[in-house]
């Protein structure tokens, strides 16, 4: 029964925040087609852009998820001006294949340039609220966990109620549905190329201040984050955010599940596995969409 | 009548003078460094030569996104050390027997990968890569030695030998598979399978149509790439006498996929030549290792966007184009049609 | 108002208008009409701005527009109501509709025109909350042109507006279609099937093979026999 509830206590927050992470780049995708490969620096970015607020001015790990925000996202449009904006409408390229060399250039570019400033060594953050509860006497969890929790969730839903409601936020959902259509509409499908790809960088920083304190902070702190997204976006099939969100749950609930009734340090070979038969049966993940041409 | 260039069929063209040369040179260089530095340098290059060409079978010319050739080439190093590591087998079978355990594993991975398209095949690949990566660092069985590598096998089991006679033999064992390899890459590229693999990438349902099976084919270039992958992660285990976790990761990709991209995707001598540029820029820039990798990415940002082709099909363009204005005497064919000016969007 | 000069257009490398040129006046009803594969939805991707030209130019209202950007072209009142529709598939009739008027500075126009548009087309108010992609072909024609309405264009490019319609439904279009050309935005309508040209248009212009073989007044060219040379026995009354 104990562990039941503990493992429903983990997926949810572990699915949160893989939701986080993921959502970015199902978004990036849906809109452009390209695989992002740096969305797991962002999520290192995220939690050095805490860690310096913390650090160096002893504010408030609040403020920080603040500034590690507006940080990620400035670098999520940067990348969008290096390594996307070049490859737009060349012909004779093979689009998703360079945007995603590209892409992963950035990603070790902005890895060492933080091991640069950095150094290799992990930093430690404090959680955003020290201390937990027990639930029953052998289930406990931290107030930390719990806030990563609503953070993630609130996210999620600010971005829903977004990408629904808002006049931007339906134009990037227009441009994944239909680029040539949104086009037409008058929709300035460049301007939304780089605000998606800002807020996706901006999620994943919001998931790194979370993670910060589990994980610590440095360099190499992006890799796991990034794994564990490309699993959900397979699963989940590129380019449907509902899809996604629905597969971060499932993959957190599988991650906790195999760490806690069998060994952690399966977890992630079990997850690869799953996803392994999940693209033989369904070439196009769960709920993905096939492909259509970025130019 | 105009005949077809035989260039123009995407076939190699064995340039045998330039060849021999490259290739003598090769033979005696370690003769004339004095240094066994840079003899090791050369060395590091002719293992990456094997695998980049390897890769660039499976990527270039069959267009298949493999992005996990690093867990391929580190699983034919880890099979390679281990055999060498546990039985008294000499070490040519060694080689071989991380070459097919490398080429099973390419296999076993190209199961569902022939059948997704593009993007999904990088994701799972990549993403196998990762995991193979982060099992190692996590093993805690002394199995594959975890993040510190294994190590303590004998190798070539050139030991007893003075040094400098060592790296030289080192380096010539690696310059050998470099050129079985190149002969392998040439007969298969020639072959229907490599004209199926061409068609496959550049047309696929036309491909199809004309009874070109894409399982099969893609199949046989997973498999083929898998085996020289291994092969020369064996040469590399036998080369440091350690394998480590550190043959794979984001860093190694960059690294690689820049060597590939700049001397040619598709092409037999751009992996070669690739990966000599890259590998000097490297051997330079040794010192400042971040800001080794920062400029390695950045080299891979522009010449993606700036030179998508590479090195190779840029010269033999140029060079391509200075024949037939020598040759002027007739209407020199001065027209590849101009690319279309594409529209900002 | 529009004026195409010497276009030349196409995919890639092969071209499909060769040396196309053709002028709209304000408020006219041009018709061009032409077989399929011959350049008709080209012109009006040229047009549009989602198609980059190899030669010539296509001015509107006295500026050049080839090679801008669509959403500016679109801004200065140059809409296009694709073929196939091209709607939204997951987003309701109403977000389809407000996402045409995305151009509009405010909410309160924006609503303001969308009431206007569920005027002319009530089945859609009906709908509005519907997914687009379950609506049923006329449905959907008329989605596409009601969200082509929301913009206030000035000049409307319709494509094939009776493509894989009921002939009873393309009576309908066209009824629509006609309504709005009363009110006075000039229409530039591409069409395969030109049963209901006469009913529409000022002027027709007939292109084969990507070049504009005869214009002139609705009689003058579907009299013309150069009309069913072009169409080889296809077409026409079908």
């Amino acid at each position: 029964m104990n562990a039941i509830l503990q493992t429903l206590v983990s997926t949810i927050v572990q699915g949160s925040i893989l939701a986080l992470i993921s959502i970015g780049m199902t978004l990036v995708y849906g809109t452009l087609r390209v695989l992002n490969m740096a969305q797991g620096v962002m999520v290192m970015v995220g939690g050095f852009a805490a860690f310096t607020v913390v650090d160096r001015t002893g504010a408030s790990p609040w403020l920080s998820i603040a500034v590690a925000v507006v940080v990620t996202f400035l670098l999520g449009v940067l990348t969008y001006y290096m390594a996307v904006k070049p490859l737009l409408g060349r012909p004779g390229v093979d689009f998703e294949m360079t945007a995603f060399i590209t892409t992963f250039a950035v990603a070790t570019i902005v890895q060492n340039i933080v091991l640069m400033i950095y150094g290799p060594r992990q930093k430690p953050f404090d959680p955003l609220w020290p201390g937990g509860i027990n639930i029953t006497s052998d289930v406990s969890i931290t107030y930390h966990s719990m806030i990563m929790a609503i953070v993630a969730v609130g996210a999620l839903v600010a971005l829903g109620l977004f990408l629904s409601r808002s006049r931007y936020g339906l134009a990037i959902t227009a441009v994944a549905q239909n680029l040539d259509a949104a086009r037409l509409m008058g929709i300035p499908a460049r301007r939304v190329y780089v605000v998606t790809m800002g807020i996706a960088a901006a999620l994943a920083g919001i998931a790194g201040v979370l993670l910060a304190p589990l994980y610590f902070v440095y360099p190499n702190a992006g890799d796991l984050p990034l794994l564990q997204a490309l699993i959900v976006v397979i699963f989940a099939g590129l380019g449907s955010v509902k899809g996604t969100i629905y597969a971060s749950y499932i993959i957190g609930f599988l991650s906790a599940a195999v760490a806690i009734f069998w060994s952690s340090a399966f977890a992630l070979p079990v997850l690869y596995i799953v996803i392994l038969v999940v693209l033989v049966v369904r070439p196009n993940g769960i709920a993905g969409k096939p492909q259509e041409a970025r130019l | 009548m105009k005949t077809v260039p035989l260039r123009a069929l995407g076939w190699p063209q064995i340039k045998p003078i330039p060849l021999a040369v490259a290739g003598l040179v090769a033979v005696i260089l370690p003769l004339i460094l004095n240094s066994s530095y840079w003899v090791g340098v050369c060395t590091l290059a002719l293992i990456w030569m094997v695998l980049n060409q390897s890769w660039n079978l499976v990527l270039g010319y069959s267009g298949i996104w493999n992005f996990g050739q690093l867990a391929i080439y580190a699983i034919g190093g880890y099979g390679a050390a281990l055999v060498s590591l546990h039985t008294g087998l000499p070490w040519p079978i060694a080689l071989l027997i991380g070459g097919v355990l490398a080429t099973l594993v390419s296999l076993v991975l190209a199961i569902p990968s022939v059948r997704l398209r593009g993007i999904y095949v990088s994701l799972l690949t990549f993403g196998f890569s990762e995991v193979v990566r982060l099992l190692i660092i996590a093993d805690k069985t002394g199995v594959t030695g975890g993040t510190f590598g294994l190590s303590g096998f004998d190798g070539y089991g050139l030991q007893s030998m003075e040094p400098q006679a060592r790296y030289r033999i080192i380096y010539w064992i690696a310059l050998a598979f470099v050129a079985i390899t190149l002969v392998a890459m040439y007969f298969i590229v020639r072959s229907p399978l490599g004209t199926g693999l061409m068609a496959l990438r550049d047309n696929p349902s036309l491909a199809a149509a004309r009874g070109v099976s894409p399982i099969k084919y893609q199949l046989v270039s997973f498999g083929v790439s898998g085996f020289f992958a291994g092969i020369a992660g064996g040469l590399y285990a036998f080369t440091y006498g350690v394998v480590s976790p550190s043959l794979m990761g984001l860093g190694q990709m960059t690294l690689l996929v820049t060597m590939m991209v700049v001397g040619g995707l598709g092409t037999l001598t751009g992996p070669l030549i690739g990966t000599a540029i890259i590998t000097i820029v490297q051997a330079e820039l040794q010192n400042w290792p971040e800001i080794r990798l920062i400029l390695l990415g950045l080299a891979l940002l522009a010449i993606v966007i700036l030179m998508p082709r590479g090195v190779v099909p840029l010269l033999s363009g140029r060079l391509g184009r200075l024949n037939s204005w020598m040759s002027a005497g007739e209407s020199s064919n001065r027209s590849e049609s101009a690319s279309t000016t594409p529209a900002k969007t | 108002m529009l004026e195409v000069e010497h276009l030349r257009v196409g995919y890639g490398d092969a071209m499909v208008i060769e040396d196309m040129s053709l002028t709209v006046n304000e408020g006219e009803f041009v018709v061009v009409i032409g077989p399929n594969g011959h350049g008709k939805t080209t012109l009006l991707r040229a047009i549009s701005g989602l198609l980059p030209l190899k030669r010539g130019s296509i001015t509107y209202r006295g500026e050049r527009i080839d090679g801008k950007p669509t959403e500016s072209i679109v801004g200065k009142g140059l809409v296009q109501i694709p073929q196939g529709d091209m709607l939204f598939p997951d987003m309701s009739v109403q977000e389809n509709l407000l996402l045409g008027g995305f151009v509009l500075p405010s909410r309160s126009e924006r609503l303001e025109r969308l009431s206007q548009v569920y005027e002319i087309f009530p089945r859609l108010l009906e709908r509005k909350e519907q997914q687009a992609r379950t609506l049923s072909g006329g449905e959907r024609r008329m989605l596409a042109l009601g969200r082509g309405l929301m913009t206030r264009a000035d000049l409307l490019l319709i494509d094939e507006p009776s493509l894989g319609l009921a002939p009873v439904l393309v009576d309908e279009v066209y009824d629509r279609i006609a309504t709005i050309a009363k009110s006075g935005i000039t229409v530039l309508l591409v069409e395969e099937n030109f049963a209901h040209v006469r009913e529409v248009a000022d002027r027709v212009v007939l292109i084969e093979n990507g070049a504009v073989v005869l214009q002139g007044s609705v009689d003058a060219v579907l009299n013309d026999d150069a009309v069913t040379a072009t169409y080889l026995g296809l077409g026409g009354d079908s």
